[in-house]
């Protein structure tokens, strides 16, 4: 449900002149509510940035996901990062 | 997970007129952003419940969720900040907030000078929401107050 309502969210605050970028947990849900820009993670429910004092891991997001506000020219483009759960380089 | 059986689950559960938003066949809104991340005011957005401890907590009874939202100032102590979802796991944000709320290392990329500005007031909405209306309206309201207060873009995260 949480990643219906910031799908729901980032179209409202896009539509009112906010420009976003949106995380996501679950694929298939993106694909059908559509966020202006999305990065999916592989990650449990509760950690959308990556495991606890994984700091490396958690700004490797943050930045992809704030790159693509920059990058991203597509509406409802979804950027599926590689990233996975734990690593450490 | 299956979103048609989460779909039957809802149905069944709580709300028989349930299901997810399909928004394929809608124009998808959009704005470029007209400046450099590294220029940009940035706002974080959650939807994982979060809230100071001493504002008033969401709605966790009502089976159709709560469509409103808290304001946390950029400064906040992760100590001083509360959780009011109850459809989701604690114990990672329990160890470290920046797993789905990381203002702190949004402040380090703004000494570093990699983005313009972390925005004095962040917020949180309780992502178990079907008050799609009110949220909807909810959201717009709080548009209106990031572009009064020159917020360039927000970065979104559900839990």
């Amino acid at each position: 449900m949480c990643n219906q309502s910031v799908g729901l969210i980032a179209r409202e605050l896009e539509e009112n002149g906010i420009a976003t970028v949106t995380l996501n947990m679950f694929l298939e849900l993106a694909e059908k509510v559509l966020p202006p820009r999305t990065v999916n993670v592989n990650f449990p429910f509760g950690a959308p940035f990556g495991d606890p004092d994984n700091k490396k891991l958690q700004l490797k997001v943050i930045k992809a996901s704030l790159d693509m506000l920059d990058s991203c020219n597509t509406p409802g483009e979804i950027n599926e990062l590689p990233y996975n759960w734990r690593e450490s380089n | 997970m299956d979103l048609k059986k989460i779909v039957e689950f809802m149905r069944e559960e709580v709300d028989p007129d349930f299901d997810f938003e399909d928004n394929r066949d809608k124009e998808v809104p959009f704005n470029k952003l007209d400046k450099k991340i590294n220029t940009a005011n940035i706002v974080l957005i959650s939807s994982g419940g979060f809230h100071l401890k001493n504002d008033e907590p969401f709605d966790t009874d009502d089976p159709m969720g709560d469509p409103s939202y808290r304001m946390i100032p950029k400064d906040t102590e992760p100590e001083l900040i509360k959780i009011s979802h109850t459809h989701y796991d604690h114990k990672y944000v329990n160890k470290d907030l920046n797993c789905a709320f990381p203002l702190q290392l949004l402040k380090e990329l703004e000494n570093k000078k990699e983005i313009g500005a972390v925005a004095d007031e962040n917020y949180s909405f309780m992502g178990y929401c079907l008050k799609i209306k009110e949220l909807k309206a909810n959201a717009v309201e709080l548009a209106k107050k990031l572009k009064n207060k020159d917020i360039d873009a927000a970065l979104i995260s559900p839990t």
